[in-house]
């Protein structure tokens, strides 16, 4: 019977990643195969044009984006493309329901796997938008190699598991609540100049800088930043790794449970709407 | 096995309820095809809904044992962006088909359903015979104890119904078939035994053209 148990236990596990599997499929063909080459082209549009402005903006009207002389070019891409994931993965989340709603007619498909299904989308989007900015960077002699892998890559992750958490609380908000979409989106706005995408912390009033310290996508967009130079920045002892993590991981737990205790209304009241 | 224990289903508007099932105790019988008639609005829709799980009882428990389908009506299921293909490769995936049989099943669907070209065109641009006969063929496609249909036979020409029909005798040696519809001829030539809805209560009929007739005279005195 024990062997059973663990069957049922692997068999479950295949089941789910199939079911992820056949979502991201499906997700990057709809996002992809309909709409021409027009949706290619502003994936990767979208940052390099916010970042274009911003670089032009910093480098001929304001003196500096950053106290320690990093190049504006590093600043922004560091700042711009990883809050694009989290402000991008938390839209997708509030409308994952209804672009999901004919399929939830199958029994496989939960919410939470359309939810981590567009998080593995939005993650990986990332990713190839970074990879693209930076080798576009390259091309230019603009060279910025990264001394800290371990924190790059940790600080990423990280930003990625808030992310989930609080978007697993802004889809149900969402879906109960259709009027927080608005709200939601409107605070994500103000969030844009609150973490650090267009500046380094490091050109702020201490006092400032003390507030802002306790936004978690500012930590782990500073955080991304820091790991391209090296260790001896001063501010980077009040910019806190494991401050990060641990909001991180409860702001995951938080979202985690709100959506475990609604879960059973909420797949019952969504699957009703086909 | 598919059991209706005390099963209430209703809906509101404003101050009006209308009870859908009301105190339902009812076992479907097994290995058989069940025709499933009522006038419009009776509650055959949502009965079969809420055997397939897409919907929950205001009160009362549905006890199901066995694979039960998806209810098969035109465009549940269906992603409207994708083609037909995509659609079908998709529930393949999630079933966790192998690529072998995932091939077989894409193509036992497109023989089936017969759409040509559109097959590879996005399925919003179907028209809705076109929908009905994938999401129908593609249920057929797999293995399940029940069946759900929900009056997508009676879309389709002579040759396609032909088809249909001899699916469903195919499937009825170790499956069941429950199918709502409309069409009195379909019901005649593919079921065994009927359920009347009407009022909140079922009544199954072991013979199907009693219960065609009681629902054709409802209608006239209705």
């Amino acid at each position: 019977m024990n062997t059973n148990h663990q069957f049922k236990f692997i068999n479950s596990l295949y089941l789910f990643k199939n079911v992820i599997w056949a979502l991201f499929i499906k997700e990057i063909k709809v996002r992809f195969s309909n709409k021409g080459y027009l949706t290619y082209f502003w994936i990767l549009g979208e940052p390099l044009f916010q970042i274009g402005f911003f670089i032009i903006l910093f480098a001929y009207i304001f003196a500096r984006a950053s106290r320690f002389g990093l190049p504006i070019q590093l600043v922004v891409l560091t700042g711009i493309v990883p809050f694009q994931m989290f402000s991008g993965l938390i839209s997708k989340s509030m409308g994952a329901v209804d672009a999901n709603q004919a399929l939830l007619a199958y029994k496989q498909i939960s919410i939470f796997s359309t939810i981590i299904t567009r998080t593995c989308v939005e993650a990986f989007l990332t990713v190839v938008t970074f990879i693209f900015i930076y080798s576009l960077y390259c091309s230019f002699g603009l060279y910025f190699p990264i001394h800290n892998i371990l924190l790059f890559v940790t600080s990423f992750i990280l930003l990625i598991i808030f992310t989930v958490g609080i978007s697993f609380m802004t889809c149900v908000l969402g879906f109960f609540f259709p009027d927080s979409k608005v709200v939601i989106q409107i605070i994500i706005r103000f969030a844009y100049f609150f973490s650090g995408t267009i500046f380094d912390i490091s050109i702020l009033p201490h006092e400032y800088q003390k507030i802002l310290l306790y936004n978690p996508v500012l930590q782990a967009i500073t955080l991304i930043r820091r790991s391209f130079v090296q260790y001896d920045l001063p501010s980077y002892g009040s910019v806190s790794l494991s401050y990060l993590f641990m909001s991180s991981m409860i702001t995951l737990f938080l979202g985690l449970l709100v959506y475990f205790t609604v879960r059973d209304e909420f797949i019952k009241q969504a699957r009703a709407r086909t | 096995m598919i059991k209706l224990d005390n099963v209430t289903k209703f809906y509101k508007y404003k101050n009006k309820i209308h009870y859908v099932l009301n105190k339902v105790h009812f076992e479907f019988p097994t290995k058989t095809n069940i025709a499933i008639l009522g006038h419009n609005g009776a509650g055959k829709s949502t009965l079969l809904r809420l055997i397939g799980g897409m919907e929950s009882p205001n009160s009362g428990k549905i006890h199901t044992v066995g694979r039960i389908s998806w209810p098969v009506g035109q465009t549940q299921g269906i992603q409207g962006s994708l083609t037909a293909r995509d659609n079908i490769r998709f529930v393949t995936q999630i079933f966790g088909k192998s690529i072998e049989e995932s091939k077989q099943i894409i193509s036992f669907v497109e023989n089936f359903a017969e759409i040509g070209k559109h097959f590879d065109m996005p399925v919003k641009t179907y028209s809705s015979g076109m929908k009905a006969r994938i999401n129908f063929g593609l249920s057929m496609a797999f293995d399940f104890d029940y069946y759900l249909v929900d009056e997508c036979t009676s879309v389709g020409d002579k040759s396609f119904r032909d088809k249909a029909k001899a699916m469903f005798d195919e499937k009825r040696k170790s499956s069941s078939i429950i199918m709502v519809s409309h069409n009195m001829t379909d019901l005649r030539a593919n079921c065994d035994v009927a359920l009347y809805v009407n009022d909140g209560k079922v009544k199954l009929y072991e013979d199907v053209e009693e219960a065609i007739k009681l629902y054709q005279n409802y209608k006239r005195v209705g």
